[in-house]
């Protein structure tokens, strides 16, 4: 399946990113969406203004235990957020065909606020985190 | 592009609210470095060149047409779930290693 269909119901479900994704300015609407067997650990993002354009989303805080993104305020304050509980963050994750190789964006997250349908990509400023970090450590 | 010539604590203006100042200069030729010291408002973002880049980069290698989540990745993510520390998944440690890229 390509793009998802353009209905009022997904429309009233998609997130609104005022400002696109990084590489990606005109992408301003995605759907989240369930994987199969995924759960809450990984989601699916789905454009809805560029066709053909998805990313796989995965729970930074169920892979990366002591995960601690400083979001910062002006940027929240953007999405209409007023606690920092409202948000949902999700990371990026690249999922090349050798699974054992899927790394996730821990740079540049990306934080949803369900309560305004807002949502926007942040990079830290965290030198500790780059865009690839892996989700499985590798066999020896 | 707008090229100036400063000195050392002198600065300038982009627009109504943001300066860009030189804080420090040393070095000559290609090992010059230059200190900049920045002030905006929170709302404005300012990163270095080669971060945002690189975020760049990593949303386009990433992007798919389509999500398939390949079928040895979710028990893998069930045994991490469960807190064990057993299998394939990552035990991820506070300050995740980073895989570098070349």
């Amino acid at each position: 399946m390509g793009g998802a269909p353009a209905n009022t119901q997904t429309e009233e479900k998609a997130f609104e990113f005022p400002h696109g994704l990084f590489g990606f300015p005109t992408a301003r609407r995605f759907l989240i969406t369930d994987v199969p067997g995924g759960g809450d650990l990984i989601k699916q993002m789905v454009a809805l203004d560029v066709p053909d354009l998805a990313f796989t989303l995965v729970d930074p805080f169920a892979f990366f235990h002591g995960y601690a993104p400083d979001l910062p305020e002006a940027e929240l304050a953007e999405l209409g957020v007023t606690q920092p509980e409202q948000v949902v963050v999700m990371a990026i994750a690249n999922v090349p065909a050798s699974i054992e190789e899927a790394t996730a964006n821990l740079k540049a997250p990306i934080v949803f606020n369900p309560h305004t349908r807002k949502a926007r990509q942040v990079i830290l400023s965290d030198d500790r985190y780059t865009t690839r970090h892996r989700l499985f450590q590798k066999r020896k | 592009m707008l090229v100036l010539t400063r000195r050392l604590n002198e600065s300038i203006l982009i627009g109504d609210g943001i300066e860009v100042k030189i804080v420090q200069v040393r070095g000559t030729g290609d090992q010059a470095v230059v200190r900049l010291g920045i002030s905006a408002p929170r709302e404005v973002t300012v990163f270095r060149k080669e971060v945002y880049d690189e975020v760049v980069a990593a949303n386009r290698a990433a992007a798919r047409s389509q999500v398939t989540v390949p079928p040895g990745l979710l028990p893998a993510v069930r045994v991490s779930d469960r807190g064990s520390a057993e299998g394939e998944a990552a035990e991820a440690p506070s300050a995740p290693e980073a895989e570098r890229s070349e």
